[in-house]
């Protein structure tokens, strides 16, 4: 059960913008990806997932080329965990509901609403059930849609810029909670701005830039191979392997810590 | 549903069947008496085929334009505004001066034109990323165009257009039964599977590709949702002519009270045929014994309102 991009090119239409990537995502860890603005994550992304189709080579799942599946059947291997739910005037129990969309035939049936309150309790917002998205919190929609990918129950989890609108306490639980759904031997993909977030959770950090994979390996390896200065123009200094944590300085800025 | 949405569908359903009666029993010839025999030819001959078709209308519009509303994401777009109605409008028309003789020709014809315009507005979206704003002026934009196309056919086939004086406007009079029936064919059955599908309807308010993530077919879901909507439209244009803003304002005020989606596409339907019915007798009896046509007054509630709804939204920086 993996998932293997080959030789993978994407963009949009003639446009090119992640180019020969290459690489193989194992169950049980957390992947980070990493690049500054425009360097083409979320459209990685995307494409990983099997939801936009590759300009160039293919993503392959269990040996089933992703984007030749039917979506419902695609929606077993691959989900993503919904963003940009600040305006929805779904029901909470509702929306996570929709999870188990793909494997409907006919209405939901009481077997999925089980599977919902199941999600909805592990999540800690069972008491929001009749809520609407747009009345609750950040943090709270971020749980709800977790709900929701675990009613779907794919194999390859992605995440776009989780949490970027959350507050810091909330942040560190949704990663708390990612870290904790690895052992249920899933693969988990996410797009994250933070660097200090991806030191401490990632297992394997992929930092794209110039159109192509420039760096893979995990937090230390970053840090050893000064891949940050490179790519970000930053500097981490006092890097702590037992908690995974660096202090960031901006190259040649002032503050520099020295 | 909770209580306030309990109560404007009751409030809906009982405004709708005030109106109903209303519009039965009063008009130009004034109120009529259902036990007294010589007006009630009156009553089912020309009151009961209009109010019939009003509800119709009503319904198929606000539905078409839920629908999508609900598609592209765009609580300010309708079947009207981004152009599927004079679409509609000018293909069935070119139909009548092709065809003077076929009903079904003009049907089809409409719905050909409903689906090219949907089309045009759906490559728009898709292959050149186009905002919001962008679709509701390219809509504006084939509106024009075909309503032109509507003019330049009324004026070189006066004769056989001589009855669609009020097409552009829309108006409900000289309806009769069977007239009725074959919208009614149309636009139950596109709302009946409009219904059916509601549950893939509703995925789209999570976005394109979360829809898409979750197991939908999005571009399936998107073809068959806007031929439902142009089906609607072609129903109601062959009824009354392009009558506006139903289609806008009544989805686009109901979407606020956070509805699931079946109450809410119920919901539509009720409030739908309440305000087309009630425009049509509106018309009849503002300037008695002339008559307004229903288009007119719906024109002057649902500019109006058209505007509130772009400034609430430029507010809130959409």
């Amino acid at each position: 059960m993996e998932l293997e991009a080959r030789d993978l090119t994407c963009g949009y239409g003639r446009r090119r913008i992640v180019e020969d990537f290459d690489y193989s995502f194992e169950p049980g860890k957390l992947y980070i990806i990493l690049g500054k603005n425009g360097s083409g994550k979320s459209t990685l992304l995307d494409t990983l997932g099997g939801w936009l189709p590759p300009i160039d080579g293919s993503v392959q799942f269990d040996d089933m080329n992703l984007s030749h599946l039917k979506p419902s059947a695609r929606a077993a291997c691959t989900g993503r965990i919904a963003a940009g739910l600040e305006k929805l005037d779904l029901r909470v129990d509702r929306f996570v509901l929709l999870g188990a969309y793909s494997r409907k035939k006919g209405p939901y049936t009481g077997q999925d609403e089980a599977l919902r309150d199941q999600a909805m309790e592990q999540m800690g917002i069972a008491h929001l059930a009749d809520r609407r998205m747009d009345e609750i919190s950040a943090g709270e929609r971020q749980k709800a849609a977790i709900a929701q990918i675990l009613v779907q129950n794919p194999v390859c989890l992605f995440l776009d810029e989780p949490g970027s609108n959350l507050d810091p306490e909330a942040r560190f639980e949704l990663m708390d909670l990612l870290v904790s759904l690895r052992a249920e031997n899933r693969i988990l993909i996410a797009v994250l701005h933070d660097l200090d977030l991806a030191l401490r959770y990632g297992d394997e950090l992929l930092v794209l830039a110039d159109h192509h994979l420039y760096f893979h390996g995990t937090p230390e390896e970053l840090i050893d191979q000064e891949i940050l200065d490179d790519v970000f123009t930053i500097i981490a200094r006092d890097y702590d392997p037992d908690t995974r944590t660096a202090r960031f300085f901006r190259k040649n800025g002032q503050r520099t810590g020295k | 549903m909770d209580r306030k949405q309990k109560r404007l569908l009751f409030v809906s359903a009982a405004a709708l069947l005030v109106l109903f009666l209303l519009s039965l029993l009063s008009g130009p010839a004034g109120l009529i008496n259902p036990a007294d025999p010589a007006k009630r030819s009156i009553l089912l001959n020309l009151r009961l085929p209009r109010a019939i078709g009003a509800i119709l209308a009503g319904c198929g519009l606000s539905l078409s334009g839920a629908i999508v509303q609900k598609v592209f994401h765009n609580s300010l777009a309708s079947a009207n505004l981004i152009g599927i109605n004079a679409s509609v409008g000018f293909f069935s028309l070119l139909a009548g001066v092709i065809f003077p003789l076929s009903f079904t020709a003009g049907t089809v014809f409409g719905f050909l034109g409903g689906m090219l315009c949907a089309g045009l507005i759906m490559a728009l979206v898709w292959r050149k990323k186009a905002s919001r704003l962008t679709v509701l002026l390219a809509g504006m934009a084939i509106s024009q165009l075909f309503s032109a196309g509507i003019d330049l056919l009324t004026i070189l086939a006066p004769d056989l257009l001589s009855g669609y004086a009020s097409f552009r406007i829309g108006s409900l009079a000289s309806l009769t039964l069977s007239k009725d029936g074959m919208s009614a064919l149309l636009i139950c059955s596109a709302a009946f599977l409009t219904f059916l599908f509601s549950d893939e309807l509703e995925l789209f308010a999570l976005g394109d590709r979360q829809a898409q993530a979750l197991g939908l077919s999005v571009r399936k879901w998107t073809i068959l949702f806007l031929a439902l909507a142009s089906l609607m439209a072609c129903g109601v244009v062959s009824l009354c002519g392009m009558l506006g803003f139903v289609g806008l304002i009544v989805p686009a005020w109901l979407s606020r009270f956070g509805f699931s989606m079946k109450s809410y596409l119920a919901a539509c339907l009720l409030l739908g045929a309440a305000l087309v019915l009630a425009a049509d007798l509106a018309g009849r009896l503002i300037v008695l014994p002339w008559e307004l046509p229903a288009g007119l007054i719906l024109s002057l509630i649902g500019g109006p309102y058209f505007l509130v709804l772009l400034l609430e939204r430029s507010r809130h920086g959409a």
